[in-house]
């Protein structure tokens, strides 16, 4: 049995993982881990996380800086491999080195509407967690538009009532006006 | 509205101390729990097989330590 502490286990995955893109990249974590770290009491396998689109020089130095921390590929511990598989828009999986899970989904930026995730990703204090996500209404609007399962729309749900200041109806009206014309 | 999403939202704002370690107890445990089954599926014949088509692992080098 692992120990309880502050931070759970995909908090800790999520840091660490975090801490190292952020020396090459800009990055936003999306979907549900923001309602999950916002307190949804609901299990995951996966975090998702969206980076800028990178040259594959500067993804190598990405990937062998991962993979020196600890990481490993699901795919493969070839960079060019992995590069390839992002600029096909499929998104690639890392896990710590010894443990099969909790896994981090990465994917590059692939069109105006992740452009503009990433230009307005936040902070969120309220997680306890220093790290960039996706703002509260990008996130809404998704669950609610996009993906829309029930547990999607839950998560949409959790995030209104627990962020209800922070709530901008008119800002998810023009973001899933974004959604249906690019997505 | 969810009934279930409400009454935790409700148990998050009326517990500000003590929501965090119910929430993590609850989180890491389906870790344990996932961490135990894929010990108990690699006894079992093609247990190894199953786990690399489940996870769709196809960086096999890289899983070893986890695969036997």
């Amino acid at each position: 049995m692992r120990g309880v502490s502050d931070k759970n286990i995909l908090d800790e995955f999520c840091i660490k993982f975090c801490s190292i893109v952020e020396k090459h990249c800009k990055y936003i974590v999306v979907s549900g881990f923001v309602a999950i770290s916002s307190g949804r009491a609901r299990a995951t396998e996966d975090i998702d996380m969206i980076i800028e689109k990178l040259p594959l020089e500067r993804f190598k130095s990405l990937h062998s800086d991962l993979l020196k921390n600890g990481f490993n590929s699901i795919q493969s511990d070839s960079a060019e491999e992995v590069f390839d598989y992002l600029t096909h828009n499929t998104a690639v999986r890392y896990i710590m080195k010894g443990k099969a899970l909790p896994e981090m989904e990465m994917k590059f930026a692939k069109d105006a509407l992740d452009d503009y995730q990433i230009k307005t990703r936040i902070k969120l204090p309220l997680t306890g967690l220093d790290i960039w996500f996706s703002s509260i209404d990008m996130n809404i609007a998704f669950k609610e538009e996009a993906l829309k399962s029930e547990k999607d729309l839950k998560d949409a749900e959790h995030l209104r009532t627990v962020y209800a200041e922070m709530v901008d109806e008119h800002e998810i009206l023009e973001i899933k006006k974004m959604i249906r014309e690019l997505r | 509205m969810s009934e279930e999403v409400q009454r935790w939202a409700k148990f998050m704002k009326d517990n500000p101390d003590t929501w965090k370690k119910v929430h993590t107890e609850f989180i890491n445990a389906q870790f344990d729990k996932a961490e135990r089954f894929w010990k108990e599926l690699l006894k079992q014949p093609n247990g190894r097989q199953k786990l690399i088509d489940i996870y769709g692992i196809k960086n096999v080098k890289g899983y070893e330590g986890l695969l036997k």
